[in-house]
């Protein structure tokens, strides 16, 4: 959250929002919120994790597809992982990053989260420029939210939760990716952002942008959560002081 | 069991029936077989054939008031051991009369209490008992082969070495297996207490945790919404929007603080539920999903005065595991459920009654449930109180006061 310039592509062109939350009073207040800033624009609101896909798949019929869906985790009829899954597995939604929502930090159900394809989370209780800037790096995609935070909460599950058939499999995964991709994934997972990357491998941002393209093409990955997820758990990354 | 009591207790109290009628029988036919024995031996005049019967009399009497204060008997019979070997050596047998008599029948008597005492006491008691009368025995032994105690043969203290030995050793070994079980029964126990008292812990972090997750809703829902205000009303003056920040500041702190609070109770914070925790307007949802599942269900909610959410999560959870230990304990009977608020002038109070008629009982559930609803309840100072109906069904009454409404106001 440390850039908040406006969206790559330029000003003049508004990221597209939908926000999700059994609770009117937040959809609301946050729609204000975004709705007031001049790149975004507020495209549509849902109460519960089947509104929310139905609504996406809607808007992306109309040549809409949200750039952002903030997401409510706890919620009636579907829950936001539900809704985040489905989402990401969503041919027409490639382009679509979920930031999810909750009002707990670092809690089970943020981890699962990301694990399923949320690009981030954020706090619901976050202050109004937080809130905004974390939209638009999600958008963006070139730094992770809140690294230090994000790191500490998959460090802590992936050290209780590693399931054996994908600790399997991921290393072989790994083995795709070329020393130097490896390398920079393993900077991207420590919450680096692009230009962070570049100081430390000595190359230009945009040659680091591109090894991240090519690493999220060969991983199947959808973004730099993901690629933290990942990392975590094939054991590239290890949690401090295990 | 009586948990100030862990150790090894005695295997049998005094006055243990067993004692009571076994110790006297015992005495009876000793006194009655060896009394005459012993006239013969001696020779003595004094105590004819028909004092028999006082002997015998005399023998349970003692025997059975040693049966409800064994040490006060053995130290009676120790007392007299002592004063008549003392006798002895002083004056010898033949000078004094009847005192052979005596001292045999003394023998005779006591030589069952130390295995009494075993049986009834023990620690420190028990040893100090066993020294004392192995130094008395040793005492009279060497009276009975002192100059006073010629008719006293080898024998005879042979025999009755034994007869005393042999019940104290049948009483030692018994006392050691029986004091091997207790510590197995207090093993036992300790680990059933410990794994309640985890349990315990356990459910009330739980509990803690549900009330946090409620409380932990409204302060985030004041935070959104003094952040969000000034995009929602426009046109507010910049004071109130700086006022409405702080308020929002204010609301994340005493977040972050709850969480502390949480971490104090020992857990970290596990997310629950993927659902929001439920509350009085989900009532009527679950006792639909009741009755969808087969449950003969009927209901009257008429609850009027506002209730907090706490409250409601609580309501909700008594309703739920009355409908569970319904089913599990009265299937297929018809329950009721009501729940009603009541105003008063100390700010009323809101009673759940869920009753239910007999039915098929499915056997003991887990036995946590009814016991995790009284943490439940009692935590918002109110009462549960669950029993058996007349018509053996089976009757659960919650009542949880409620705020006055101004207290409510002045609070949010």
């Amino acid at each position: 959250m440390s850039e908040s310039a406006p969206a790559e592509g330029g000003a003049s062109q508004e990221l597209r929002v939908v926000v999700v939350d059994d609770q009117a009073l937040v959809r609301e207040g946050f729609a204000a919120l975004l709705g007031a800033q001049n790149d975004v624009r507020v495209v549509g609101t849902a109460a519960d994790g089947a509104e929310a896909v139905a609504l996406c798949r809607r808007l992306a019929a109309a040549g809409e597809a949200p750039e952002v869906v903030l997401m409510d985790i706890r919620m009636p009829v579907r829950s936001g992982i539900e809704a985040t899954a489905e989402i990401v597995a969503s041919p027409e939604l490639a382009r679509t990053r979920v930031l999810v929502l909750t009002t707990f930090d670092l809690d089970e159900h943020v981890h699962a989260a990301l694990r399923v394809g949320a690009s981030g989370f954020l706090l619901k209780h976050a202050t109004a420029a937080d809130l905004v800037g974390a939209v638009r790096t999600v958008a963006r995609g070139e730094a992770l939210l809140d690294p230090a935070l994000t790191r500490r909460l998959i460090s802590h599950y992936v050290a209780t939760h590693r399931e054996a058939a994908d600790a399997r499999e991921l290393p072989a995964r790994l083995a795709q990716l070329t020393p130097k991709e490896v390398e920079v994934l393993s900077l991207v997972a420590r919450g680096l952002s692009n230009r962070e990357v570049a100081e430390q491998v000595y190359v230009t941002e945009q040659t680091v942008k591109s090894h991240v393209s090519r690493i999220f093409t060969k991983l199947d990955l959808r973004d730099r959560a993901q690629a933290v997820v990942f990392a975590y758990e094939c054991g590239l990354v290890r949690p401090a002081g295990s | 069991m009586n948990p100030f009591q862990r150790g090894p207790g005695p295997v049998v109290g005094p006055g243990h029936p067993v004692l009571r009628v076994a110790l006297p029988a015992l005495l009876l036919a000793m006194s009655v077989w060896l009394v005459p024995s012993l006239l013969e031996r001696t020779g003595d005049t004094v105590l004819s054939p028909e004092g028999l019967p006082v002997v015998a009399a005399v023998s349970v009497a003692l025997a059975v008031g040693s049966t409800r204060w064994p040490l006060l008997g053995w130290q009676l019979v120790v007392g007299v051991v002592v004063g008549l070997d003392v006798l002895l050596l002083v004056h010898g047998l033949s000078r004094v009369p009847n005192v052979g008599i005596a001292w045999f029948y003394v023998m005779v008597v006591w030589l069952p209490l130390p295995a009494l005492i075993a049986w009834t006491t023990r620690g420190r008691v028990l040893t100090a008992a066993l020294s004392a009368t192995c130094l008395v025995a040793l005492l009279t032994i060497v009276t009975a082969l002192g100059p006073g105690g010629a008719r006293f043969y080898l024998q005879d203290i042979v025999a009755f070495s034994l007869m005393g030995a042999a019940p104290l050793a049948l009483a030692l070994v018994v006392r050691g297996f029986a004091r091997s079980r207790d510590r197995a029964d207090a093993a036992e126990q300790r680990t059933r207490e410990e794994r309640e008292a985890r349990a315990a812990l356990a459910e009330r972090t739980r509990i803690a945790q549900e009330m946090h997750d409620v409380v932990a809703h409204h302060f985030s829902e004041v935070a959104v919404r003094g952040e969000t205000a000034p995009y929602r009303l426009p046109d507010l003056p910049e004071a109130a929007v700086a006022e409405l920040r702080a308020v929002a500041a204010s609301a994340r702190e005493a977040m972050g603080d709850l969480r502390r609070l949480l971490g104090v109770l020992g857990s970290p914070h596990e997310a629950i539920d993927e659902v929001p925790q439920p509350g009085l307007a989900d009532l009527e949802d679950l006792l639909q999903r009741a009755r969808a599942a087969g449950t003969d269900v009927t209901w009257e909610l008429e609850a009027e005065a506002p209730v907090p959410d706490v409250i409601g999560l609580t309501v909700y959870r008594v309703v739920a595991q009355a409908l569970s230990n319904a089913r599990q304990h009265a299937a297929l009977a018809p329950v009721s459920v009501h729940v009603s608020t009541s105003a008063s002038a100390d700010g009323g109070a809101l009673d759940v009654d869920v009753l239910n008629a007999a039915g098929i009982d499915h056997g003991p559930g887990a036995g946590l449930g009814l016991a995790s609803l009284r943490e439940r309840v009692a935590a918002l100072d109110g009462v549960l109180t669950a029993g058996p109906t007349d018509d053996g069904g089976w009757e659960l009454r919650a009542r949880l006061p409620l705020p006055l409404p101004a207290q409510e106001a002045t609070r949010v």
